[in-house]
This record gives structure tokens, C-alpha cells and sequence, in this order.
């Protein structure tokens, strides 16, 4: 058995591989940028499409109160979401990686008690903005429907709502709630192993 | 300098200090491309507020903190270069043992011995990490009295 265990010589002889070409290793890194960038250009691209649709729909002509009420809440909904997601994905493609250790971690945290507010709470908001929108929206089409496809209209509309609030979003929530518990809590286990290093003083 | 000589300079010590945070040859291969990548986005960036090394040393080491958290969202094997998941040759079982008991210390601890025993000052570790230099000296002194206790049981057993 060894007593006195020269770390650092054995630490030098582990076995490195030899180097990639570090100029392939950076085009493709490019690619991927670029492949996740245009996925965001994409989801962003529908959601303004459709703000800009309801825009000119409610400028087009006169419409009832309703119409006018449901589509700006839709807008509403739609901008709000827009520009609460954006700001946080601006701040994860912001790299922290040059601060130290303490100050990564702080911001690995906030970062992710972030997310985990939009993707559960602000989602939340944003169905139910979006659901009374769509309603009130409804409602002048669906008069000049008729009583019996108006009826329909209205009885699919809620029946999707409420799948979509009772099942779909909170099975969705549900998933990623266990998801950012565990990295907030292995985080915040680290983050403690460098803020209970006071007492070393 | 130049990146390419950055990266020539410094790929085996980074390499080892992932090796020394996840005790895996892809898994820190990649995570080694990842820092050189950001590396290469910030070096113009680089304004010698800290020395070189320092800085590199930091991007590593936050990257290999990042881990726990893509661990979950990103399978390992999405890296812009996907390198063949061979194992890697016997370097011996010391070395081995090596880095099997650092890899099982706590994270920011693993940190700091791979820097230490990487030959990096103590004040640079120090500022590497976000604490005193008297913590990183009793730290260093903890770390290494346990990884001897933990290096001899192992070697005892096997």
C-alpha cells in the first residue's frame, strides 16, 4: 500500500486523446447555432404572424365590442408571452461561462427559478388570457352562424380549452416542475458547498 | 496568441480537468470542445483583466458545473463532433484510481483539486472558483488528506 501518493505524477499521466481538428469542431458548432436560431426566428415568426392577422382583422372593418375586446386580449396574450420568453432566452444564449465559479452558479440559479416561473405560472396566465379572448372573439362570428353551429362552434371550442387547461398544461407543468426542482436543488447543494466555505477562514 | 496556440497550450490540461470532474473520456472530450468553442466566440473579448489561464480555467470549469443541468435536457452525443464512444486504452489502475476518487468528491471540491494538481497558484484557484485564497488553502489541504484516505482504501480493496 502506498504512503506517500504522488498525486500530481499520476494526475500528468492520464491518457489524452488526440486533439480533433478544432476548425471542424467550430463550423459545426456554427451550424448548431444557426439551426437553433432559426427554430426560435420559426415559433417567433408564427406568433407574430398571427398578432399582425388579428391586427388588420380588427382594423379591417367594424366589429362588435366583443370581437374588438376578445382580439386584443389575444394580442395581449400573444406580446406578452412573446416578450416574457424572448427576455429569458436572450439571457440563456448570454454566456456567463467568464465569471468565477461563485457568481456561474448565482446565475445558473436565477436563470432556472426564471424558467421554471414562465414555464408553469406565465404559461398559465397566458392560456387563460388566450382562452377569454378567443371566447369573446367567438361571439360575433358565431351569432351570424345560427343557434345550432354557433352552439357547436362554442361547444368545441371549450371542450378543446379544457383539455388543454385540466390535462395537457398541467401534465406539461408537471413534467418540467420535477425537472427544474432537481437542477435548482443540485445547484443550490453546490452553491452551498462554496457559501459554507466561510467558516474555513 | 493566437487560438491555435491556445489551444495546442491548453487542450491536455482542460481535457484532464474534465477527466477530473467526470471521470468519463467522451463525456469530458466534449465537454473540453465546448469550453474551446467558447473560447474561440469570447477570446476577442479577452481584455487581460486576468491572466490567460485564469480565464480558460473559468470557462472550463463552468462548463463542467453546466453539466447537471444539460445532463437531463441534452443526451450526451449532440456535440458539434461526435467522437467514437471507444474505451479509453489502460493507463494504469493508479491513474485510474486517480480520478475515480476525485470524480466521487463534491463538485466545487473536484474543481479545485484538478487545478491544484494541475499546477495552477492557489490566488489564481482562488479566483478561478469565487473564493479566498486562505479557503482554497485549507480546502486544498482537506481535499487532498481525503482523497489519500479514500486512494489507499480503494488500493487496499483491489
Amino acid at each position: 500500500m502506498s504512503t506517500n501518493i504522488d498525486f500530481k505524477a499520476l494526475w500528468q499521466q492520464q491518457h489524452v486523446d488526440v486533439k480533433p481538428d478544432i476548425k471542424e469542431v467550430i463550423k459545426k458548432a456554427g451550424r448548431l447555432k444557426k439551426k437553433a436560431r432559426n427554430k426560435l426566428l420559426w415559433t417567433n415568426g408564427v406568433l407574430i404572424a398571427v398578432t399582425i392577422y388579428y391586427i388588420l382583422f380588427l382594423c379591417w372593418s367594424n366589429h362588435q365590442i366583443t370581437t374588438l375586446m376578445g382580439g386584443t386580449l389575444v394580442i395581449i396574450g400573444f406580446v406578452g408571452y412573446l416578450v416574457i420568453s424572448n427576455g429569458l432566452l436572450i439571457d440563456l444564449f448570454k454566456s456567463h461561462t467568464e465569471v468565477d465559479s461563485f457568481a456561474y452558479l448565482k446565475k445558473l440559479l436565477a436563470i432556472n427559478r426564471k424558467q421554471e416561473f414562465i414555464q408553469t405560472k406565465v404559461l398559465k396566465l397566458y392560456i387563460i388570457t388566450l382562452s377569454i379572448g378567443v371566447t369573446l372573439f367567438m361571439i360575433g362570428p358565431a351569432i351570424k352562424m345560427g343557434v345550432i353551429w354557433g352552439s357547436v362552434v362554442y361547444i368545441c371550442l371549450f371542450a378543446w380549452m379544457a383539455f388543454a387547461y385540466f390535462y395537457l398544461i398541467p401534465r406539461k407543468i408537471k413534467k418540467q416542475r420535477a425537472e427544474w426542482a432537481a437542477i435548482i436543488e443540485k445547484l443550490q447543494t453546490i452553491n452551498d458547498q462554496l457559501t459554507q466555505t466561510g467558516h474555513l477562514e | 496568441m493566437s487560438f491555435e496556440e491556445i489551444y495546442d497550450t491548453y487542450y491536455s490540461k482542460i481535457f484532464r480537468l474534465c477527466m477530473g470532474y467526470m471521470n468519463d473520456h467522451g463525456w469530458a472530450q466534449d465537454v473540453t470542445q465546448e469550453t474551446f468553442i467558447t473560447v474561440w466566440q469570447k477570446l476577442s473579448q479577452f481584455r487581460n483583466e486576468s491572466a490567460l489561464g485564469t480565464w480558460i480555467y473559468r470557462i472550463a470549469s463552468n462548463h463542467c458545473l453546466r453539466q447537471l443541468e444539460k445532463q437531463s435536457k441534452m443526451p450526451k452525443g449532440e456535440m458539434p463532433v461526435q467522437l467514437e464512444d471507444k474505451p479509453p486504452p489502460d493507463t494504469g489502475n493508479q491513474v485510474a484510481l486517480l480520478y475515480r476518487c476525485i470524480a466521487e468528491l463534491p463538485e466545487i471540491d473536484r474543481i479545485i483539486i484538478s487545478l491544484e494538481l494541475e499546477d495552477v497558484k492557489q490566488a489564481e484557484i482562488a479566483t478561478i472558483v469565487g473564493l479566498s485564497e486562505t479557503n482554497i488553502r485549507v480546502k486544498v489541504y482537506r481535499i487532498k488528506e481525503k482523497l489519500s484516505q479514500k486512494f489507499k482504501k480503494y488500493e487496499h480493496q483491489y
